[in-house]
């Protein structure tokens, strides 16, 4: 299997526990050390998708350089969030789990754009 | 390409089956999913979103969007109840959302059975009788038959409209496709 491949999967999947995770957190008032860990989880992510897109083509570069953005967007949002509490604490995670599930949309047309291209390879 | 599709079931079972179906084509790689959630027509004609029952913040903001992208899929006729319905999801509670939603749908059905020329020019178009469920979702496929064959094994009937289409045809931006969920879950409707 592609090494690329496997990352972006692998990158979808950790997306999609963060955004879990900023899901069931948004129920909660306080900030809880688990949403706290969501912000480096995301940065970490974010690095790891930069560093996947260099050597791809344009359009997957494009589509994980903005997923990239967008998980560093739920790294601030959480932060600025969890350092401010109370309501802004809610609008923040609103808007970190709007960012998380940007940078999810980004990464699976990434993968589309992958299987598309694998699919029109002759066999 | 990338399309919307609607795939109806005339059970809320059989489309929680029919979304599960969808999410095993992406993990094979046959397709990709990029968002899919199960919405229900009840005997009154509104409709409701299934969401997972950890997230009932999110439940009124799913069905603004979702009611922009039905009336979307359901074509011309759809897209003009759409927006007549726009103006009073904006403003309105859970329930006028569900009554808008569900209006969106209805007028479509009925416009399509009221008329055999009307019929003939929107049979591709999403209808929802009473008492039936929906898998919507937005994918990438290079080509039609993994959905096609598994959905209708199912029951399933499938409705698809290219993504731009839908783009041109709605007057809520892009924004509709961040409502449908981005994962598998288990869907459930708020009793």
């Amino acid at each position: 299997m592609n090494t690329l491949t496997d990352t972006i999967d692998q990158a979808r999947a950790q997306a999609r526990d963060l955004h879990r995770k900023i899901a069931a957190e948004m129920t909660n008032q306080v900030v809880s050390a688990d949403l706290r860990d969501a912000a480096t989880r995301a940065e970490s992510l974010a690095t790891s998708l930069q560093a996947a897109a260099k050597s791809q083509q344009p359009e997957t570069q494009q589509h994980l350089d903005d997923a990239a953005a967008a998980l560093k967007g739920v790294a601030s949002d959480v932060r600025s969030g969890a350092q401010a509490g109370g309501a802004e604490l809610r609008a923040k995670s609103i808007a970190a789990l709007n960012q998380s599930r940007d940078a999810l949309q980004h990464i699976s047309s990434a993968i589309a754009a992958k299987r598309s291209a694998a699919a029109k390879q002759p066999a | 390409m990338d399309n919307y599709v609607a795939i109806v079931f005339d059970s809320d079972d059989k489309a929680y089956q029919g979304l599960h179906a969808l999410w095993n084509l992406d993990n094979r790689g046959d397709i990709t999913v990029h968002g899919a959630a199960v919405i229900h027509r009840d005997q009154f004609g509104h409709v409701d979103v299934a969401t997972k029952d950890t997230d009932p913040g999110l439940r009124t903001i799913v069905g603004v969007g979702l009611g922009a992208l039905l009336g979307a899929l359901a074509g011309p006729v759809g897209s003009a109840a759409g927006i007549a319905g726009a103006s009073s999801i904006a403003a309105g509670t859970a329930a006028g959302i569900g009554a808008a939603a569900g209006g969106t749908v209805g007028l479509t059905a009925d416009a399509v059975k009221s008329d055999e020329h009307e019929e003939a020019a929107f049979e591709s178009g999403l209808a929802m009788q009473p008492g039936q469920a929906a898998v919507i979702a937005e994918v990438s496929e290079d080509w039609t038959t993994p959905i096609d064959t598994t959905e209708k094994a199912l029951g399933g009937t499938v409705y698809r409209r290219t993504k731009g289409d839908v783009r041109d045809s709605s007057f809520f931006g892009d924004d509709y496709a961040d409502y449908l969920y981005p994962y598998d879950y288990e869907p459930h409707f708020a009793s």
